[in-house]
């Protein structure tokens, strides 16, 4: 039996795993971010890591999203309760508190993070 | 009907996605800002109350940039070339009839109820917000763009379908703000009372004819709703079709070469848009069917290009060609109807996050400069080159410049 012909059957069908195909699934929505700080160490948010952000996703109560509060970035957990708050997830280090928005605050959801990319070499 | 779908002062919203910190600042993109030719490229509504103007040099604006704490930013093409393909392809994902007609705004196919979750939809994906027009013709779909960024009370979707609401705006646009009419046609128009476009709709075309040109008359129809309806839409970016069906009124050749000279532009500015060559042209010349002395008949002429050629000026000679086998002053034409098509254009690709793959429009970054270059060489200024900013960010295609959250 000739083993190479019976693989040519299936070279042409088969494709390699595409990691964007995994972690990419609105590509004209998606943003790439980078983590700094550790201030979402619990989400194994570390610094240095990138964050896929997709904006087509509308955020829900739990997710962690990129901010824009009083007109910087940040990446904390969303909580919507009777209030909305930023929440940091670390909880080694008490400095990181919830952040509450409020009316007055200029707010504004960037987008949801669905996946991280997190170097170990 | 025409659906336009626009984002205005696109490379403004595109600096404020990533600096939101500009969000409420009076905002101007300037090119050479390290030399004394600085330009202004782009500004924000507020910018331009001040009296800020593409083209402008900085150095003559300096009191008022300092009095008002305008805030001067380089541009960023890669940012904005970036920006404008995911519009584009979010949009034909949204809508395959899209058919793109320049960085910052498509045709599409679409009512009134698409319109607004359209435009819901982009924001939310994009951060970009956009207008959407919905009108009769060409014409009136950008002025529809236009009472959107200069009247508060035009929302995100205007329309233009219907008499009353055409009629309320037309009132209010002056001849000057209509795509066409340059400073020589308004005193011309000025001459004979008319100063809106509602008057300019309203006046007979024998007598805009007499005073200006086919084009104006031609305009002229359009502003009072007459359907082009004939432009039809190519199939999403890839199969580029531009059809044009425009109404004219007479016999003489070099009145209809001069329609057609127009159609052409038009045509062949949506093929070289969708990045495609023409392959074939058809021109058929309609008769009136009212017209005693002559049988009702279309009569058409194609040709096909043994080469696809994109060059407007060999297209612009056979579809002359074909016009002068057509033509017959026997008879008095009403329609000419022009129909290039394009070869297909190659597919893009996002940028991934895993491999390297090619940029999608990644002639745009450096076309957007060529541009604006041509623009200031009209408007007389210096012939100075613009460079490409090397301080320029671009977070959404250079690793090294991804935006950092805490």
């Amino acid at each position: 039996m000739n083993m190479i012909s019976t693989c040519d059957d299936y070279s042409e069908s088969t494709e390699a795993l595409d990691l964007n195909q995994l972690c990419i699934q609105h590509p004209t929505a998606t943003y790439f971010v980078r983590a700094s700080g550790d201030s979402m160490l619990d989400a194994g948010i570390h610094c240095d890591d990138i964050l896929v952000v997709d904006r087509s996703l509308s955020a829900r109560d739990g997710d962690i999203v990129v901010a824009s509060l009083d007109h910087s970035f940040t990446v904390k957990k969303l909580e919507l309760g009777q209030q909305t708050r930023l929440v940091p997830m670390n909880n080694c280090d008490q400095d990181y508190q919830a952040t509450i928005i409020h009316d007055s605050s200029i707010f504004d959801v960037f987008g949801v993070v669905t996946y991280v990319v997190h170097a170990i070499r | 009907m025409f659906s336009l779908v626009h984002c205005p002062d696109f490379f403004v919203q595109c600096e404020r996605i990533f600096r939101p910190e500009l969000k409420d600042k009076i905002l101007v993109i300037s090119s050479n800002q390290s030399s004394e030719d600085s330009r202004v490229i782009a500004c924000s509504p507020q910018a331009r109350a001040l009296g800020f103007m593409p083209g402008d040099r900085c150095c003559d604006l300096a009191e008022l940039i300092r009095h008002h704490s305008v805030i001067l930013s380089e541009p960023n093409y890669e940012l904005y070339a970036d920006l404008s393909a995911r519009f584009i392809r979010s949009l034909t994902l949204l809508n395959p009839t899209t058919s793109a007609y320049a960085y910052d705004c498509c045709f599409v196919k679409l009512n009134r109820i698409e319109a607004d979750s359209l435009v819901k939809t982009l924001k939310q994906w994009l951060g970009l917000s956009f207008v959407v027009a919905l009108a009769p013709n060409q014409t009136l779909t950008g002025l529809a763009c236009h009472a959107a960024q200069q009247f508060d009370e035009y929302q995100s979707v205007v329309d233009l379908c219907h008499h009353q609401e055409r009629k309320a705006l037309l009132s209010r646009i002056s001849i000057t703000d209509i795509h066409g009419i340059n400073k020589i046609t308004a005193a011309q128009l000025n001459k004979i009372n008319i100063g809106t476009a509602l008057e300019l709709s309203e006046t007979s075309k024998a007598r805009i004819r007499r005073y200006t040109s086919p084009m104006v008359e031609q305009i002229a129809i359009e502003l009072a709703g007459l359907r082009d309806s004939e432009l039809e839409i190519g199939v999403g970016i890839s199969e580029p079709v531009s059809t044009i069906v425009n109404t004219v009124d007479g016999c003489s050749l070099a009145d209809l070469k001069i329609a057609l000279k127009t159609m052409l532009n038009d045509a062949v500015g949506r093929l070289q848009t969708a990045q495609a060559a023409c392959k074939s042209i058809t021109v058929c010349a309609h008769i009136s069917p009212l017209n005693a002395c002559a049988p009702s008949y279309q009569h058409t002429l194609s040709t096909s290009l043994s080469k696809p050629n994109s060059s407007s000026n060999a297209i612009q000679t056979l579809a002359f060609g074909l016009l002068e086998r057509l033509w017959n002053e026997s008879y008095h034409y009403v329609a000419l109807q022009l129909k290039l098509e394009g070869l297909p254009v190659a597919e893009t690709k996002q940028l991934g996050l895993f491999a390297e793959q090619p940029r999608p429009y990644k002639n745009l970054g450096s076309a957007i400069p060529v541009v604006l270059e041509t623009r200031f060489r009209s408007q007389a200024c210096d012939t100075q080159r613009i460079r490409r900013p090397s301080s320029s960010l671009a977070p959404t295609t250079r690793w090294s410049d991804v935006l950092r959250v805490s």
